[in-house]
């Protein structure tokens, strides 16, 4: 069990530069999640934590021990891949005990120890397989047992999850978090699902171009997004912006949307005179008697959650590069603005509502730099 | 867990300034590592040979020999080789052959791969012996043929006599042109089972999806033929062909064992010539001057095809 | 897709007309040999031979030294094969999982090497040969092969090479196993089909060579190789067809039954290479 730390890394192939200046301290026991769009470079990170990739500049140090110059295979780590990466040539015991043989580990004492692992992931049964007689699910779980039998001070994992089917995933969700509750090793995590990031993590690392956005739990990511970016990329679906004026109105601050007045957090009055960004979540919009009425332009309906779309009026919506959340977000419509509601109405597209946006809910960003305000 | 930590710590090489190739910043140097014997092997055995054979070529000697005295450079060999009716009818010759052996043995090799594409039950031992002949050593493929086109008791002579196509049997080894001809039977029927089993590759590979589109079209068997599968196949058949062609340029052991080059030349290719004008007259320089000439109308004609059918794959 | 009885039978009629003509040749040669010499000589052919004869198996073993052509034949396709595999198991992987400076070249470069004229090559390789006193020995052979399958088989084993995951080697040296070891441990046991067809294929060549043989062993017949063999029994018995059919298939049986092994990785293997 170890401390993780990356200090001031950078990668760069030729002149692209995959990772600027990434900083951050994992403490001993924690469950990071890298999340971001892919191409953020959250798995090169995971690499050059491996020491499968080489760092340009930098250190980075697994509890305490400069590990920057060591090979992966000395540095005290375990590692899930994507695809698994199971050895397809040896049985399954052969694969979870492959770590130990390498280190010198005497026979029997690696077998014990396998078995164990085993037990731990209900393998017992399959150990004398080649995983292309198991399941999908069975390989992810050898693949995890590969990584605890070692004991190593910290498991590095590639989307481990991405290969299972949606069911699969969310019980292996939970597993995977029992399991590091239980043995307790720091872990990190990456992913390109926000959702499981949310659910797994006790901190979270939003990435973007090879940058890091925030850092935080999910509780602050969800409500304290540092830029546009994490509020539009966290939640599902993400944070609705519009952009409109501050003005202030009987001394309080207030925008329009479409002409009506909605009431700004008070912190804002100082940026009066000025145009912002505005973001609200689905969730937090809600449908009471107000000014503000809004045609239905889509009902997507899940049972009893729904999805409304309206249309935001003429010149406040973002542009495609401002609200730009990465190639897994393509079909997100900047024109449009999302409300999710959980009740027993039946809503018809076409259907006026009226909303309020409570005020308290309410997010403000720079239009230049993104960054949240107040 | 910190016993481990502390054993691979202890474990860990600290001998003599020993590079860990694990370490992610010396593993590409593992990987040229990897590279080095290949790299000297293949410059003494193929980038030094080529270098001295340019070399020769531009000397007069009849045996050549290694650093011992090297001669002053000439242009005599190629001044000969440009001049001599020898070499321009072995281009002909070559250029003749590699026409005839290459669209040959591509219709047959096509003709084969669809069939054996076919669904039927059997198919995968109809694709073994189809290819088969691609295992027979050219020699042992020659004098079969030597045998089955022997003037006096061969087989095809008494088919074709039989089939009352000729009225007296083919001379094989006097007439310039059924020796040609020989020679490219044998070579076609080496060369085609390569060419079926590329095709074939080729055929598996395109998806199923597109002949049923055209079908719903309404597009006729020739029709799906021409519309779906030459295009698709384009660029495997132009791979095919040129290396077809330069296997054909490279030849030796056929036309060797088969009619030696003869009768009058009528047979000598390029690469026979090459090796006469060395190893039958003993004149190195000359034989070299033709083996380089045959060497950069090889790298033409494959630069050429290759950026063709590059292109229009794509 | 349901194809009609007659078209079942269309396709069943062309196979077999197929197959017939084109494997004649192999059969004439079985047939040729198992004849009886006065056979030959008869027209029409015969085509059905009633009572094959072994004997001239033994005649040709006790008047030709079939076995030492056959032995010298093993020992250069055996020395090329564990030669040219070395090799290019180490740079197909090289070219296969690092990017190098000079990588492409590298790659280019075993690529057009299959279009040299290797009648001019023996030119150089000769000299240099004759200077090393290496003409005669199986090993000029060995060498001048290599030329040939060194880059061969390190194209098809990168191609092979190249469809292996590189999670897996990845997850081998994170668990401590040396690049080195790691090649040996994990990567060629996973390739081991395309390992046998590569290596397999490299015999093939190598079984076939003339060229190189005829250049640089015709003066030594006790270097002599079969196929050096059964060009100079054409030359010898000219009209002993017998003779020279049974040592001609003697010749190809090992030859054909590697390649009854090998065809199916082989299609694969021809073809990816082809693609690139």
């Amino acid at each position: 069990m170890a401390t993780v730390e990356f200090n001031h890394i950078k990668k760069s192939y030729g002149s692209v530069e995959a990772i600027r200046d990434f900083n951050l301290s994992v403490d001993d026991g924690d469950f990071c999640v890298f999340v971001g769009p892919s191409g953020c470079g959250k798995s090169t990170a995971l690499k050059m934590l491996a020491g499968l990739e080489a760092t340009t500049s930098g250190t980075i140090q697994i509890g305490g021990r400069d590990v920057t110059e060591l090979g992966p295979g000395n540095r005290d780590i375990a590692m899930v891949f994507q695809n698994y990466a199971l050895y397809p040539h040896m049985t399954v015991r052969k694969n979870i005990g492959f770590g130990l043989k390498m280190r010198g580990m005497p026979g029997n004492e690696i077998n014990a120890k396998v078995e164990d692992a085993a037990k731990i992931l209900e393998l017992t049964n399959y150990l004398d397989r080649k995983p292309k007689a198991l399941s999908g699910g069975q390989r992810q779980r050898v693949a995890l047992g590969r990584a605890i039998v070692r004991e190593p001070s910290a498991f590095l994992m590639d989307e481990p999850l991405s290969n299972l089917d949606a069911k699969l995933r969310v019980q292996t969700r939970a597993e995977i978090v029992n399991l590091q509750k239980r043995l307790g090793v720091t872990t990190i995590y990456v992913t390109h699902d926000q959702t499981e990031a949310l659910t797994m993590a006790s901190k979270i690392v939003v990435m973007r171009d090879g940058m890091i956005q925030q850092i935080g739990t999910s509780h602050e990511l969800f409500t304290h997004p540092r830029n546009i970016f994490v509020a539009g990329f966290i939640g599902s679906p993400g944070m609705n912006f519009f952009r409109g004026p501050v003005e202030l109105d009987a001394g309080q601050p207030v925008t329009r949307f479409g002409g009506h007045l909605v009431r700004l957090p008070a912190a804002t009055a100082a940026l009066a005179g000025t145009d912002a960004v505005f973001g609200i979540r689905p969730e937090h919009i809600q449908l009471t008697t107000s000014p503000i009425n809004v045609g239905l332009r889509l009902v997507e309906s899940l049972g009893t959650e729904k999805i409304l779309h309206f249309q935001i009026p003429k010149g406040q919506s973002l542009t495609n590069t401002e609200a730009d959340f990465g190639p897994d977000d393509q079909d997100r419509d900047v024109q449009s603005m999302l409300i999710r509601v959980i009740d027993d109405h039946i809503y018809q597209e076409g259907q006026s509502v009226s909303l309020l946006f409570p005020q308290d809910k309410i997010h403000v960003f720079d239009p230049a730099t993104h960054a949240a305000i107040g | 867990m910190t016993h481990l930590t502390e054993t691979t710590i202890l474990t860990k090489p600290k001998g003599p300034r020993m590079i860990d190739f694990s370490a992610p910043r010396h593993r590409k140097k593992f990987g040229y590592l990897l590279l080095a014997p290949a790299v000297i092997l293949m410059a003494l055995i193929i980038v030094y040979p080529i270098l001295l054979s340019v070399d020769i070529s531009f000397q007069d000697v009849r045996i050549a020999r290694v650093g011992a005295s090297d001669k002053p450079w000439t242009l005599d060999n190629y001044r000969w080789l440009f001049a001599s009716h020898e070499f321009w009818r072995a281009c002909w010759v070559t250029a003749k052959m590699v026409v005839f052996v290459g669209g040959t043995a591509l219709v047959i090799g096509l003709a084969t791969a669809l069939l054996v594409n076919q669904k039927f039950k059997g198919r995968a031992l109809a694709r073994l012996f189809v290819a088969l002949p691609w295992a027979v050593p050219e020699v042992v493929a020659t004098v079969i043929w030597a045998w089955m086109l022997d003037s006096s008791f061969g087989v095809v002579n008494w088919a074709l006599l039989r089939l009352g196509i000729i009225s007296e049997a083919i001379q094989f080894s006097q007439n310039s042109t059924a020796a040609f001809f020989a020679v490219c039977v044998v070579m076609i029927w080496k060369g085609y089972p390569l060419m079926t089993i590329m095709l074939l590759a080729g055929l598996q590979s395109i998806p199923e999806e597109q002949y049923q589109a055209a079908k719903v079209d309404g597009a006729s068997v020739w029709q799906r033929f021409w519309y779906v599968t030459v295009p698709n196949l384009a660029p495997v058949m132009g791979v095919t062909l040129i290396m077809t062609t330069l296997w054909v340029f490279r030849d030796f052991a056929i036309i060797h064992v088969l009619t030696g080059g003869g009768p009058l030349g009528a047979t000598t290719t390029l690469s026979i010539m090459t090796f006469e004008q060395s190893f039958s007259y003993f004149r190195m320089g000359q034989g070299a001057a033709v083996g380089v000439v045959t060497m950069l109308i090889c790298a033409f004609i494959s630069r050429a095809l290759v950026s063709r059918f590059a292109s229009k794959s794509h | 897709m349901q194809r009609s009885k007659l078209g079942q039978i269309g396709i069943y009629t062309a196979v077999i007309v197929t197959v017939v003509l084109l494997l004649f040749p192999i059969y004439w040669m079985t047939i040729t040999a198992l004849s009886p010499a006065n056979q030959l000589r008869s027209f029409p052919p015969v085509f059905f031979p009633e009572e094959p004869q072994w004997g001239v198996f033994s005649e040709l073993l006790a008047t030709q030294p079939f076995a030492l052509w056959l032995k010298n034949t093993i020992l250069i396709a055996v020395a090329t094969m564990i030669l040219a595999l070395s090799v290019s198991i180490l740079a197909a992987y090289a070219l296969s999982r690092y990017r190098l400076r000079g990588g492409a070249t590298i790659g280019m470069f075993i690529l057009t090497s299959k279009m040299l004229p290797a009648t001019l090559l023996v030119i150089p390789f000769f000299a240099i040969f004759k200077q090393m006193g290496l003409v005669g020995s199986l090993w000029s052979v060995v060498i001048t092969q290599s030329t040939l399958i060194v880059p061969f088989c390190t194209w098809m084993l990168k191609g092979y090479f190249d469809t292996i995951p590189e999670e897996l080697e990845h997850a081998a040296l994170v668990d401590g196993c040396s690049p080195f070891a790691t090649i040996f441990r994990i990567v060629l046991p996973v390739a081991a089909p395309g390992l046998a067809a590569t290596a397999l294929y490299a015999f093939v060549i190598s079984w076939s060579d003339f060229l190189f043989a005829r250049t640089f062993l015709q003066t030594s017949e006790s270097q002599w190789t079969l196929n050096m063999g059964i060009a100079a029994l054409k030359g010898e018995y000219i009209t002993d067809w017998n003779v020279i059919m049974a040592a001609s298939l003697m010749a190809s049986i090992p030859i054909l039954l590697v390649f009854l092994v090998l065809e199916r990785f082989l299609v694969g293997g021809l073809a990816s290479g082809a693609e690139k």
